[in-house]
Parts: C-alpha cells; structure tokens; sequence
C-alpha cells in the first residue's frame, strides 16, 4: 500500500453528466490512469474524486461524421486505435505516435484523451516521495519557485505526449465538452504554463479529436533513451500537403521541450516560399532549434536534447520531402534533387 | 537469431541441460519471495528516511506516535548497540542514523504498526529537526569541517588509500614510448526486479528469525549478532526465494537490522519491504570511479610497465570498500603480462548512498579503461587492437607481477573465437560510415581466495544425508539468487552418487539449518560449494560401495554401478540403489557425510595481497559491431560476439543465461545505467524511467562461444561465469563507437545526448 | 475514508473484497486476496512484474485501481493454467509455462510472472508470433536476469508448436 491521499471514484454512464461532476471541488477525470494513477501513487496529485469515464460509451467510439472526417473519442483506448481495421492506413503518423506511447500494456489501457491531457513533467517533481519530501514546494506543486528554471515565474514542466504534436501538425481540432461544446485546434488546448498547461475551463473536459478529412503527407520523430518504454526527451512532427507539386499548409511541431508543442512558424513561412534545397531544410532545421529552448528537467542532456532539435526537425522534412516527392510526381517544387539520401548534419 | 556455439566437444557433465529445479515454482506463481511471505500476527515495518543528503539530526520527536491507531513501536537513535559493517576494520554503520544523516536516504527512524498504512500515516506525525550542510559530492579533501562527512574519521574524507608496487618501475618507463588515458566511470546501481524485503521475529525465547531477500545469510547473520550484541548462535537468517542479486544484497542493511529491534520491541513479526525508491538509497552498487593509466610499451607492442589510479568515489559508509578499492587494481595483470606495475587507489567518503559490490566488483570500471587505452594505444601505434592484445596475454600457469596463479586459460581462444567470429579482419576498416568494430577482454574470479573477515575455517561446507526412502538430502549455506546455484548442486550430487536428480533435495541458504557457505558473492558458488558437495557425495559413494561390497560378499573393486543400480558382474548380481540405502543405514545408522571447500592458499604475502587471488580465473573477450547514428546520436548494436572461458559448462542453458544477463547488463552500463545525483545531493531519478536498464527491444544479437578446457580445481572442471562477460562489454562498445566515428568518449554512460554533444565538438574542432 | 465492496472473479472464483477506492488491483491480489504470484517491482507501471489480464487482456495491475475493474473479470500467473485446461483439458499447464521451463527463460523468476502472462496473451492474439512481434509485446517487461533472449525463444517455442492453433 501506499499512503495514496484518499478519494472517491464515480464511475458515469452519460458524458451529459460529466460536466456537474466535474464541477465539484477537487474533482478530476480519470480515463486510463497510467498516467494519473502513478502521480498518485507518488503523491503528485490530491484529487478528492475521480470521475471515471471508460463508462461513457459515447467517448469511446471511433466515427466519421458527416463531412467524412475521423472523430476519435477522448476515452478510445491507444490500443483500439492501432487495432482499428482503417484509421492507421489513411492517418500513419498518427499510428506511430500512438505506438511511440508507452508500452503494450499501458497502451491497452492509457486513452487518447488522456493523452493530449497527461500532466506535465519535471526531473524535479516527478520523483517518489522521499526524494520530495525535502524539498520546498515549486510552482507546480503551488508553491512559489522552480528548480528547473531558477529565473522563470511559471513552471517550465515537459509536456510529453506523443500524440499532440502530431495531431497539431495534421491540424486535427478538439471537441471540447463542458456546459457548452467547442471546437478548438489542438494547439489551442495548451496554456504554456507547466503547471496549469490545459486550457480547459474548470466543467470542461476532452470529448473527441476529429482528423482532417485528408491526411496531409506527415513524418513523426521521437527521441528517448531507450527504444521503448521512455517519454519523449524531444518529438518532431512536420506534415505538409502537395498542391500542384508545390508543398502547402506545412506544419513543423517540436515537442517535450516545454509545456507546450511549440509550432516553428519561421521555419513554416521559410519552405512555404522557397524550394526545399539541403540547405533550406537546414536553415529550418536551426531555426527550430533557435525556437525552442529546452530547459535541463528531461532525462537526457539540456544541450543534447536543443542538438537533437536540429538534428531530428532536418531529418524529419528530409523524410517528409522524398514522400512528398514520392507521391507529387516530378513537377514539383521540391528542389530535392540535389539531395543525398539522408540529409547528414555533418 | 542468436546463437550459442561451442568451439569444440567440449566435456560436460551428464545432465547439462537439466532445467532449474525452481522453474516450475517461479512459472507458477508458487516460489516465495521475502515480501510473499507473511508470518502470524506480522506487523509492518516503516523506516523514516532522511530528506537530505547531508545534515546534522537536531531533534527527533517520536512521542507523538506512541498510542496512534495501530502503531505498535517506534524507534530513534543509533539503533543498533555497536556500529557494525560487513569488513572487520570499517565498522561504521547503525542501522538508524542520530546525529547525522550522510545521505539522503538514510533512515532515522523506524515504526511498526498493525497495517502499513498505519505505519505510514504515524511516520507523518513524526517530527525531525534537521540542520542541513553542504553535500559532499565528489572524492577530494574538503574545505571546511562541515564538509566532512565522517568529522571522526582520522583521515577525513579519505576513507582508505592503497598503493602497491611490483617490478622494476623505474626501469620499465625508462626511455619507453608511453601513453596517458584517463576515464570516469559512472556509478549504477544492480536492479535487481526484486525490491529487498526483510521479515523478522524476537521470539519470546529470545531466538531471532530472520527471513531476508539476501544473498549471504551468514555475513547477515554476523552483521545481525554485531549489531544486536546477541550470540550469532540465537540468530538464524534464511534466505527465501531471491528476485535477482548481482551484488546488491551482499550484506545486513539498515532495513534488516531495525526489523529485528522492532520485533524486539512489540513482540510480534515484522516486514519491511524496500520501495523501488528505497532500492536506490540503500544501493551499495558500482562505485563511481575516476581513472588514469599510464603504460610504457616496447618494441612489438610489449607492455613494460604500467601505472593504474583509481578514485573510488564510496558514498557514505565502508560497506565492502577496502576490497572494491582493491579490486580496482588486482585484476589488469591476470589478462596482460605487465612486467612492473604500480597501482594507486583511493576511496572517498561522500554524501550519497554507499556503493559496493556489483557484478565484476571493482573490476569492471578499471577493465573498461584498461581496454579502452589498449586500443587508442593500438592506434597509436597502427597496429591492429587484437594483435597488440596477443604480443601481451598472460600465459595459462603462470604467476603475475602481483603474485596471482593463474591455472587454466582460454584467453587467446576467446580472442581467436570473437575474432573469427565477427569477421573482423576482413571488415574492420571497410565498414560503411559510421559503423564500427570494437574488441576486450576480461577476466574474473572463480571465487574470492580469501574470505571477508580472517579465519582458517572452509569456505563452504555441505552436509549430505540419505533417506531410507532412497532420496538425498544436501544441506548448503549457499544462496541461489537466480543464478541457479540450487540446481548445481542437485546435478553434481546426482552425478557423484549415480542417481537420478529427482532423489535430490537441496536444502540452503538457512544458517539455522546448513553448514556455512560464505555466500553468493564473487562467483564463488560452483567453484566452492559444487567442490565441496561433490566431496560429501564421493565420501557417501564410497560408503555405499563398501557397504554393497560387504552384504554382497565381494570386494569394492568387484561392484560396479550400472544406472543406478549396484552390480557384481562375476556373482551376476544386481542390487538397486534402495536396497543398499537400507543396507547401509541397517549397518552404520542414519547415513550422513560432510564435505568442504578451503580454496588453494594465496601466493602474495604483501598488505592487499588477499584481494585478487581465486583457484582459477574465468576469460573472456567481446567484440561489438555498432553504428553512431549521427543525427540522433542513438548508439545501434547490431552484435556482440562474446567467448568465454569458464572451463566444463556444466549446464548449457544455465550457462548461456548467464552470460546473456551478464552481456546485456554491461551494455546498459555502457548506454544508458547511472546513479548520478544532482548538485544538492538527490538521486537523479531513482525510479526505472529515471534510471534506466535495458529493455527486450534494446538487446542486439548475440553469440556466446564457449571455450577452454576443463579447470583441474573446478568441479568437474568448470570455472565461473556469472560476473566475467560482463566486463568486455563496456569498453568493446566504447573502442566501436571510436572506430565508427573516431570519437574517444571520456565516461560512461553514452546516451544519446553525450554522443551529440561529441560530435558536435568534433565537428567544430574540424572547423576551426 | 471511502471504504466498499469490491467483487470480482480471480482466477475463475468470485470475491468480494472490501477496499478504498484509492486501492490499487495489484493490492488487492497480493495484499487482500493472497495471489503473491503477480510482483511489484516498481509500483508505478514502469517494470511489468505486475502484469496480470483484465478480461483477457494483458494489464497492469499496479496502475489500475481496483474500483475500475468492478465485476471484471482477472486472471494471475497462479491461474494461467487453470484457464488453459478449461480450453485443452488435455495439459496440465499452459504450454508456455513448459516452454518457460525448457528453455532456460527463468532466472530469479521475479519478472517471470509478467513475462508469461504477457506472453501466453500474445499467443492468444497472435498464435505463432515472428521474433520481432514477441520483442513487441515484451517492451514493458523488464528482466534483469536473463539478456531477454531465452524468453523470446519460449514464447517462439510454443508460437512453432505444430503451427496448429494454440487457441
Ligand atoms: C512507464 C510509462 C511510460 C509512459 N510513456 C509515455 C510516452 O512515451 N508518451 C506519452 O505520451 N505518455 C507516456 N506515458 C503516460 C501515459 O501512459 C499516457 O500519456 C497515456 O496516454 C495517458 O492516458 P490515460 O488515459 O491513461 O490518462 P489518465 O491517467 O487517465 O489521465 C491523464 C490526465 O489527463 C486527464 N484526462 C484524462 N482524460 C481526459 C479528458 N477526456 N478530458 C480532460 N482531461 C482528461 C486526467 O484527469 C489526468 O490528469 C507513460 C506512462 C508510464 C507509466
Ligand atoms: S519546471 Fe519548475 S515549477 Fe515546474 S515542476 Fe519543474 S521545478 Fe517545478
Ligand atoms: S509493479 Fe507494475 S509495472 Fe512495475
Ligand atoms: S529472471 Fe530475474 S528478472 Fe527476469
């Protein structure tokens, strides 16, 4: 046993309730709870009820609406969507994010919504209880200072789910339930502070994800230590669509460096007007690593976290631009042809 | 597919691929490890820790626990009545810190309550006033007193220095082209799956029970008695079924000796089950150490001598101290000829959790570097890394520089096998980018030659026992931590007596019940107890001849054993194995032999001299073919080729899982293993995504080739195999990772990040 | 505090435990109801010696609170074999409980419990799974004995038996 703070747990059968639930004080949702339930277990979280909605057949149904686009409810499992007969042939990147998450069995159990909602984490907070226990409360643990970021005035926690930076880069949108239901672009679901990093009003909860009708062309990168088990110590996810040979709409995420995915708008706007040479991809590459900046509470090196940065953004469009050039043909204005095979920072 | 190979027929035992005998227990669900254990009435045990790394104790307030729900002792202050520590002369551990915490970690107080929740909620109530100090991070004379983490100690910080020399050294680095390395090895921890777990019982007679996740009950035992002032007679500690050992539960730890006082105190059993977290503090793993070599090589590569400092950073308290420093330095001379040879070593006291043993003890660190500084030495010298490797190995039957006698070794074969083996000649420098091939060696010990505290007395000893219901008994101190000691001992009874194995009972790890065997430590256990139950079983064969002899009415030269049964061919006379039980134990009484294992006496008689020498020496050597991804810095192992010495394998899958455990745990101390801590003293992550070993999808190929031949001081032949292949890993990988990249990486571990950051330097060098 | 009745089968059994809701499935099975066989080497999902199946489905117990598996129904290492016989009353144990045995895939045997739970669910989803779908499903099991690679033969031992449905 652990000293786990008490709770109750209220298991609903209708999301029409779960904004009142949630509405009570220290109430909060708990959907698969390998996230949640370990914070727990560790003390990282003080809920004085859980909300549990794997009841909810509603959030947990795989559809298409009526424009033929995917709406994945937020308590689909992980699981249910690499086992899904179609989703993963017409949204890969989405698959190998999802598959990039945790482990088989956590899979079986962890949802999409809770996913997108995972609490943040910190090399400084996210430790079992002794190790805590001498130290003064950071911001996310309200108090009044981060060990992360000395200087900072917000908490800089690591947001690491896999699948956000990739719905970003597909430009998927959220259904946000609550006493109203709105739509939002996933982006907009992250606040930027490590400690309060959702967006979500206090009755609101994740509903669904809807996926663009058509997939963009997309490529997922994810750094960690080990080749699974491990949170992402960086994600890339970079999606760009073909028009008329020319790549538009492209979309450049960095992940797991901050509370929030981070778009690489510089980088977007620089391979929106040029053709995408070696050293275009490259200069998107240092831009990315310019935009974001990774402070030292992941697992691996502060400074081999922002090398990593550049190195996976270039390998990423590297990737995304021989599938581009694989599907739009020869007229395109790609400018790859010069290009090795693997575009080699050094 | 991985492979197993076998250079040639090699001698075995005849039931070498007998299954463990505990499998069915463990794919069952039915072995019982410390934790499954539950005793009548058990209460639970819960020890405060201190939150701090360094700081003095200013108040401990535990009265406001007394009469909580369910609390039924509580305890402060040192704990145990003398300090106590598992080397005779660093006696310097309580189990309950009273003045001052070393590490964070450290308990201070400990409670027993009637659920462990209640335990917990009155460890809450507990008030500890701590006046906080600087941490002491790294070896190095302090600067203040505060700093000093034991203020008592007669050499501050220093907790031991030792310095050895042998040969000629001045000679030896005359007018010799040398070559300086230096590397820092990282500290890890052994994670074992098993989290220890102690349940202990004063009984009101005043006899203490202990059952412990531990690998030497004895050395608990002996720590216990100490710590306790009891006479070691009163005290039994059993060992259950062990989750995994590597070093990690070598000796009595905080959490064993404070469930024994709060049993004391409330009359009742008591648990204590270590959290992952607590794994981590208690830790007593690989010690951090700092390194230099210094070689001087002569014509043809001929190594002349050779300078070896090592900086043991030790944590806060002995623990096995004095023989990891030692061992720092013992082991280079058993590969290499190394006519001169100074050895300098130093371990500090620190305020982090203390280290010790962890498969390879002390051995491994200076092996990575010893390997390491071979190859850039090759390189140097535009030589081929295995060539120069063969201008310098020890000869089998030979004695070091440092007075060790190596009897049997295979160490040219390994070289041979993994050479052949991996292709190197043809692909080493035709590699595509980024790809590289990397070569060790290594050694160890069969057992350590001398025990941990001084005495003449057998190592191991084993009592044996025939049943009338023609079963046998053999009673061992010895502990199987997984390792399958258990199953050793069943084969080689089975084989000494004739018999089928399913006689066999084993009976271990029970101090009140089996003759002492020191422990499973320094992979002692074949060697030591596997002679010393094959010696208590000849003597039952010869007594079971003799007696079939007699009854049948023929000489002992005229039985012959066919199966099980005994035969007198000329009187055409069969009789089965049960019947001459009967017969025996009609004649002599119940029937029991004993027999021992004292390993050969040492040849050095120099200070530090008992640290080293073993009846035989195990070889080994790896080679790794790997590829630097450069964008993402991610180390890929495609292969390692491992060859082994260990003399007559004497259970082919038990062999092999060895060396596979042992391989893939090096390669996690080369990739990705540390206990590190942070500038304020804390773990970095003591947890197993903050500390990270090895996943299924992180292990490359790997073929094992067994070689050698049978050790005449082994049992049936066979030397060790648990900690040896461990070594030739780590600087196997590091030496690829130089040849693919041309890279030379200063310490451990090489995740990721540190790559990038080396070729990024790399590639800025270039352009400057 | 929020003390219920909890029920579910185990291991083909009905039970009914009394528990909190912050209590976890992994301590119920080995504090409430005694089934030591499931492991806790971690406590907080990152080691895999907790792992029993939930309806089925490899789980891990520790990060499931017991609440949410209400009237589910849970099978631990203790009754792998149990379940198997009920389906091929012919064996006594789940084949790759004998393929544990054969191989060499046990050491310690503490993550042995995950492991073959683990296992023995991939060979019902996929019967004769290839090397690299075993080194899959195995992830999130740590095992510090064995190098892994004893255990990837078990299970592609049983995978291999005959090809004929081990359903
Ligand atoms: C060993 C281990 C490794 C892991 N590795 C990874 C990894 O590599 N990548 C990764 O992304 N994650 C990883 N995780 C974290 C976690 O498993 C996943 O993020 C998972 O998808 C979380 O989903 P869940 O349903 O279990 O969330 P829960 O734990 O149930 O919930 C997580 C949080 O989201 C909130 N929440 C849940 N659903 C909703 C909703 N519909 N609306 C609003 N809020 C909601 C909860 O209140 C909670 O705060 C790992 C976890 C473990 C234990
Ligand atoms: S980033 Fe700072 S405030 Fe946030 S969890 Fe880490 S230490 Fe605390
Ligand atoms: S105990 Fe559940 S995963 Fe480690
Ligand atoms: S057999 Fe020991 S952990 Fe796997």
């Amino acid at each position: 046993m652990s000293s786990r703070p008490s709770f109750y747990i209220t298991r609903l059968e209708n999301w029409v309730d779960l904004p009142s639930s949630l509405g009570t004080l220290g109430a909060q949702i708990l959907a698969g709870g390998t996230d949640l339930v370990p914070n727990l277990t560790w003390e990282l979280a003080s809920p004085t009820m859980l909300v549990d909605v794997m009841g909810i057949s509603e959030l947990r149904e795989i559809t298409i609406d009526a424009e033929g686009r995917w709406v994945i409810g937020a308590a689909v499992t992980l699981s249910d969507i690499l086992h899904h007969p179609v989703l993963g042939a017409h949204y890969p990147m989405l698959v190998a994010a999802v598959h990039a998450v945790a482990t088989p069995e956590i899979r079986a159990q962890a949802t999409l919504g809770g996913n997108l909602c995972v609490d943040t984490r910190c090399r400084f907070r996210n430790q079992p209880p002794i190790w805590r226990s001498g130290l003064d409360p950071c911001f996310k643990s309200d108090g009044n200072r981060c060990y992360a970021a000395p200087k900072s005035r917000e908490c800089v926690a690591i947001l690491s789910s896999d699948t956000a930076p990739v719905l970003i880069a597909l430009g998927a949108e959220v259904a946000v339930g609550g006493p109203e239901l709105r739509w939002v672009e996933v982006e907009a679901l992250y606040s930027g502070d490590g400690h309060d990093h959702l967006t979500l009003g206090p009755q609101e909860f994740v509903r669904a994800v809807r996926l663009p009708r058509v997939s963009p062309a997309g490529v997922f990168r994810k750094w960690r230590d080990r080749a699974t088990m491990d949170f992402p110590e960086v994600d890339v996810a970079v999606a760009a669509t073909l028009d008329e040979g020319v790549p538009r709409d492209i979309r450049i995420v960095v992940s797991a460096v901050g509370p929030a995915p981070v778009r690489i708008s510089a980088a977007e706007v620089l391979l929106d007007s040029s053709p995408w040479t070696d050293a275009q991809l490259e200069r998107a590459s240092v831009m990315a690593r310019e935009a974001v900046h990774p402070y030292d509470n992941g697992q691996l090196g502060v400074i081999g976290r922002q090398l990593a940065v550049r190195s996976l953004v270039l390998d990423a469009l590297t990737a995304l631009r021989a599938a581009l050039m694989e599907t739009g043909g020869e007229q395109n204005d790609l400018g790859g042809r010069d290009s090795r095979e693997k575009g080699q920072p050094r | 597919m991985s492979k197993m190979h076998e250079v040639e027929a090699k001698p075995t035992a005849l039931l070498d691929t007998m299954p463990r005998i505990d499998a069915w227990d463990k794919v069952t669900g039915q072995a019982l490890y410390a934790d499954d254990v539950r005793w009548p009435h058990m209460a639970y045990g819960f020890l405060i820790r201190s939150p701090y790394a360094h700081a003095r104790v200013v108040k401990v307030d535990i009265e406001a626990v007394r009469g909580l729900p369910g609390v039924l002792a509580v305890l402060c202050g040192p704990g145990s009545v003398a300090a106590y520590g598992i080397m005779p002369s660093t006696q310097d551990e309580h189990a309950l810190a009273a003045k001052k915490v070393c590490y964070l970690g450290e308990p201070v107080v400990a409670i027993a309550a009637e659920t462990l929740h209640q335990a917990e909620a009155a460890a809450s109530k507990v008030v500890v006033e701590y006046e906080v100090l600087r941490p002491v991070l790294h070896p190095g004379v302090p600067k203040s007193h505060t700093a000093l983490v034991h203020p008592e100690h007669p050499t501050g910080n220093l907790f031991k220095a030792v310095d050895l020399e042998f040969g000629d050294m001045a000679g030896g680095f005359l007018d010799a082209w040398t070559r300086e390395d230096r590397f820092f090895y990282q500290g890890n921890n052994h994670v074992a799956m098993e989290p220890h777990a102690v349940l202990a019982y004063w009984r009101p007679d005043g006899k203490i029970e202990v059952s412990s996740s531990t690998q030497a009950p004895h050395y608990v035992q002996r720590e216990l008695a100490r710590a306790l002032d009891v006479p070691d007679y009163r005290i039994r500690v059993v060992a259950p079924v062990i989750g995994g050992g590597f070093g990690g539960k070598s000796e009595a730890f905080p959490h064993e000796v404070a469930a024994v006082l709060l049993s004391r105190e409330c009359g009742r059993p008591v648990k204590i089950t270590l959290s992952r977290e607590e794994v981590f503090y208690t830790h007593r793993g690989r010690h951090p150490v700092s390194m230099r070599v210094r070689t001087a090589i002569g014509p043809a590569g001929r190594i002349r001598a050779m300078e070896f400092d090592t900086e043991l950073d030790g944590g806060a308290y002995g623990s096995y101290g004095i023989a990891s420093t030692y061992y720092t330095g013992a082991l280079q001379p058993t590969t290499y000829q190394i006519p001169a040879y100074h050895f300098h070593g130093e371990r500090w006291y620190t305020t982090k959790p203390p280290c010790g043993p962890k498969r390879g003890h002390g051995t491994t660190q200076p092996r990575a570097l010893l390997e390491i500084h071979l190859d850039r030495m090759a390189r140097a010298l535009r030589m081929d890394p295995i060539a120069l490797r063969r201008q310098n190995l020890t000869p089998p039957h030979s004695v070091t520089v440092n007075q060790l006698e190596i009897t049997t070794s295979g160490l040219a074969e390994c070289l041979d096998a993994v050479e052949a083996r991996s292709g190197w000649r043809e692909r080493r420098g035709q590699l595509e980018p980024d790809r590289g091939l990397g070569v060790a060696c290594s050694s160890y010990l069969s057992g350590a030659g001398l025990p941990i505290y001084w005495n003449p007395l057998p190592h191991s000893g084993v009592r044996l026992a025939v049943n009338r219901d023609g079963g046998v008994q053999v009673f061992c101190g010895l502990t199987d931590i997984g390792q399958g000691a258990q199953t050793i001992l069943v084969m080689l009874t089975a084989q000494a007596l004739g018999i089928d194995s399913q006689r066999v009972r084993v009976y271990t790890a029970d101090t009140g019940m089996t003759p002492v065997d020191l422990g499973s430590y320094s992979s002692r256990v074949t060697m030591m107890a596997g002679n010393a139950t094959l010696q208590a079983a000849e003597r039952m064969a010869a007594l079971l001849l003799h007696v079939a002899a007699e009854r049948m009415g023929v000489a002992e030269v005229d039985v012959l054993r066919k199966g099980e049964d005994f035969l007198v061919p000329m009187a055409d006379r069969i009789t089965p194995w049960d019947d001459v039980v009967k017969w025996a134990e009609e004649m002599q009484g119940p029937l029991s032999t004993v027999g021992g294992y004292t390993p050969p006496p040492a040849l050095g008689r120099y200070k530090g001299s008992g640290v080293g020498p073993s009846p035989a020496y195990s070889f080994s050597a790896c080679v790794a073919d790997i590829t630097v991804n450069t964008r993402d810095g991610r180390v890929t192992v495609h292969h390692l080729w491992v060859a082994h010495d260990l003399g007559t394998p004497l259970n082919r899958s038990m062999v092999e899982g060895q060396i596979r455990g042992g391989v893939v745990m090096g390669l996690g101390e080369v990739l990705m293993e540390a206990q590190a801590f942070n500038p304020d003293g804390r773990h970095r992550g003591p947890h197993l995504l903050g500390y990270r070993i090895p996943t299924i999808l992180d292990v490359p190929e790997i073929d094992i080739v067994l070689v050698g031949e049978p050790e005449p001081r082994g049992p049936l032949g066979a030397k060790e195999v648990g900690q040896g292949p461990l070594n030739p890993v780590i600087p196997a990988v590091i030496n690829a990772i130089s040849d693919a990249v041309g890279i030379d990486l200063t310490e451990t571990p090489i995740t990721p990040d540190r790559i990038l950051r080396a070729l990024h330097k790399q590639e800025r060098g270039r352009a400057q | 505090m929020a003390g219920t009745l909890l029920q579910l089968t185990v291991n083909g059994h009905p039970q009914t435990v009394w528990i909190q809701d912050k209590t976890t499935l992994l301590e119920v099975l080995r504090d409430g109801l005694g089934f030591t066989g499931t492991k806790n080497g971690c406590a907080v999902g990152q080691c895999g010696t907790c792992t029993v199946w939930i309806d089925g489905v490899s789980r891990l117990s520790c990060i499931t609170l017991a609440r949410t598996v209400e009237g589910r129904t849970v099978t631990t290492v203790e009754g792998l074999a149990d379940w198997w016989r009920e389906r091929h009353p012919e064996d006594v144990y789940h084949p790759l409980q004998s393929a544990f045995v054969a191989e060499g895939a046990v050491q310690c045997g503490f993550c042995t419990p995950g492991m073959t739970m683990a296992g023995a669910a991939l060979l019902q989803e996929i019967p004769h799974p290839d090397r690299e779908e075993i080194r899959e499903a195995l992830g999130g099991h740590l095992c510090r004995c064995t190098g892994y690679e004893q255990i990837i033969r078990a299970v592609a031992a049983v995978g291999d038996r005959g090809k004929e449905d081990v359903r």
